[in-house]
């Protein structure tokens, strides 16, 4: 029992990999879903406060300039609050802007970026092959809205945290909630990513039953 | 005709494997979840409850000679932790704290900056809020003895205490529990892991319930005024083996007067008095189980105050070269003095002997003589008022 629905698991994830493969061996829908990663990666960084923008920073630090903790290794794993770890090092880039550097909140961001990113090049190619295939034109981006929203739930909370700067009480209690967001959202973002690469396998179908011989 | 059953099983397929999908990922939710609680260092203490195998006492009370707390008090106390949202060492204590001169820190410190300044063992030492704000406690050894400053950004309370675990009489050092009273931090001794109010300077939770520290006094005044009255002072450096964007401040206006979200502090408190505003800073002052609050920019064109504490006579006096005010006992030998104010000191009326503002016999027959200063730290309001409102106000 328990082999066979691995074996259908794996068979499914197959599937999948085989679909987001299709998908961006084309160069337009790979740089849209490369584009779409690295600009939530920056936005990521910027809600959880690893990039910031300050006033006087050169008060503080030679600018521009690298520093890396000496104890780094002590650091890297080392959580401030849940999925917030601390930064390992700091790139001071102007008077006004300063990257802080941890390790883990990079791969956090990087796995929530990567998943948008892959849903949204989805979604664009079932909305072209729709439309090519003259096939119900929003049919396929049908399969994309929920790592809309997933991606969306995840962002919400900590643009909230960055928008309520001195309400510590209001900002805590969105750290809370936030704190499930994340594992929700990684786990909405892969069940979303697996419905919509099925609903591209069934527009595929539907279009090369209809297609002109 | 031969797609029809492949279609049917493969929805039949494709549902028992959302299912288990789906299964898989509410267990990895769970796991990340616990992952991360683990991580925090959750506190062994739950609200109110008290570590296994301890009985709480029904006598037992914590007495020095400046003060009395209840144990009710301490249990009361106890049923009002909140999580402050960090969890435990999520705001990393310093432990291994580094000193620049005055005039390196001059190249990042301004006139109007605040810092903590401490003088202990003829040692003088300031502390930039800037760089506590990140840590909220310095561990400390000043000529052999282990010492701990700490700020609570929610309180504006700075403070630095000594003291020695009741279980095995060693010194203790403080990290930061991630928990809050009266809005007030919570520290943690490492040793026994403890509970701490910072303002109470007692331990109301753990092996070491019923413990006070001593308290040393931290004088909360501006870099110009600090460097200007000790330019022998060291300071920490911003080198605490953190990365943290020191210059910025993670509570924003907060520290402000105006109410932040409509209301003037962020965490709940246990009570309320409106006698002054919340975020006014007063100068809180404990002695034999009395506490007195003075509202410090009122004192400024007051100077000097006799009055009573605990059945004690005591002077407040304002020292204008660090802004802040200092607190005495009047008592001197068998004589009871008055105080009145005489160019940029204090004379007293029965001797004619002339004081500094710190306390200091300079001429006449009381010439070097030192007042006992009595315990006293800068608050906000409303946090004082949460700890002790039996507080008298004065003005």
């Amino acid at each position: 029992m328990v082999q066979s629905y691995a074996i259908r698991i794996a068979e499914t994830l197959a599937s999948t990999r085989r679909s987001l493969a299709d998908v961006l061996r084309t160069g337009r829908y790979r740089k849209i879903g490369i584009l779409t990663a690295v600009a939530y990666l920056v936005v990521y960084l910027i809600t959880i406060q690893d990039i910031v923008f300050a006033n006087n920073l050169g008060r503080f630090y030679p600018i521009p300039s690298v520093a890396i903790s000496e104890n780094w290794t002590e650091l890297i794993w080392r959580p401030r609050v849940t999925f917030y770890w601390e930064a390992i090092g700091q790139i001071v880039l102007t008077n006004n802007v300063i990257i802080l550097l941890s390790v883990p909140n990079i791969i956090v961001g990087s796995v929530l970026g990567a998943l948008i990113g892959l849903n949204v090049a989805v979604a664009a190619y079932s909305y072209t092959c729709a439309r090519v295939c003259r096939v119900r034109p929003y049919g396929g981006i049908l399969g994309a809205i929920p790592s809309f929203f997933t991606g969306f739930a995840c962002c919400a909370p900590t643009f909230a945290i960055a928008l309520l700067g001195g309400n510590v009480a209001l900002t805590l209690g969105i750290l809370s909630v936030r704190n499930l967001f994340i594992p929700v959202a990684i786990s909405a973002m892969v069940l979303a990513l697996i419905w919509s690469t099925r609903k591209m396998g069934h527009l595929a179908s539907r279009a090369a039953g209809q297609s002109p011989t | 005709m031969s797609e029809e059953p492949k279609r049917g099983k493969f929805r039949k397929f494709s549902r028992r494997s959302f299912i288990v999908i789906g299964g898989l990922g509410t267990a990895g939710i769970v796991s990340a979840l616990y992952y991360g609680s683990a991580n925090q260092g959750q506190p062994i203490y739950s609200q109110g409850t008290l570590p296994s195998g301890e009985q709480p006492s029904v006598t037992q009370s914590v007495q020095t000679e400046a003060e009395v707390i209840p144990e009710q008090t301490l249990d009361e106390l106890a049923r009002y932790i909140l999580p402050g949202g960090p969890g435990k060492d999520g705001i990393p204590a310093i432990d291994r704290p580094k000193f620049i001169s005055a005039d390196e820190a001059n190249k990042f410190l301004s006139n109007e900056d605040v810092v903590f300044g401490l003088q202990y063992q003829g040692v003088v030492r300031a502390y930039p809020q800037t760089v506590l704000v990140w840590h909220e406690i310095v561990n400390e050894n000043i000529n052999g003895e282990k010492i701990t400053v700490t700020y609570c950004p929610l309180t504006g309370s700075a403070v630095a205490f000594k003291g020695f675990s009741k279980v095995d009489g060693s010194p203790l050092t403080f990290g930061v529990s991630g928990k809050l009273v009266n809005s007030n931090l919570i520290m943690y001794d490492r040793q026994t892991d403890s509970y701490w109010p910072q303002i109470l300077g007692a331990a109301f939770m753990g092996p070491n319930k019923g413990s006070i520290l001593d308290q040393i006094p931290v004088t909360l005044t501006s870099w110009e005024l600090w460097r200007k009255t000790h330019p022998e002072t060291q300071v920490l450096s911003k080198d605490t083996g953190f990365i943290r964007i020191y210059g910025t401040d993670p509570y924003g206006k907060y520290t402000k007067d105006g109410p932040v979200g409509g209301r003037y502090y962020s965490f709940p408190v246990r009570l309320t008095d409106d006698r002054l505003h919340p975020k006014k800073v007063v100068t809180g002052v404990i002695h034999r189980g009395s506490y007195l609050a003075i509202p410090k920019e009122e004192f400024k064109s007051v100077r000097v105050a006799n009055t009573e504490l605990g059945g004690d006579p005591m002077v407040a006096i304002y020292d204008d070269a660090e802004e802040i005010i200092r607190v005495f006992s009047r008592r001197v030998g068998n004589k009871e003095l008055t105080f009145r104010i005489s160019g940029s000191g204090v004379v007293d009326t029965e001797t004619g002997s002339e004081w500094s503002v710190k306390g200091e016999g300079l001429a006449g027959s009381l010439s070097g003589k030192q007042l006992r200063p009595l315990k006293f730290l800068d608050v906000m309001w409303f946090a004082w008022y949460a700890f002790y409102p039996q507080t008298l106000v004065y003005g």
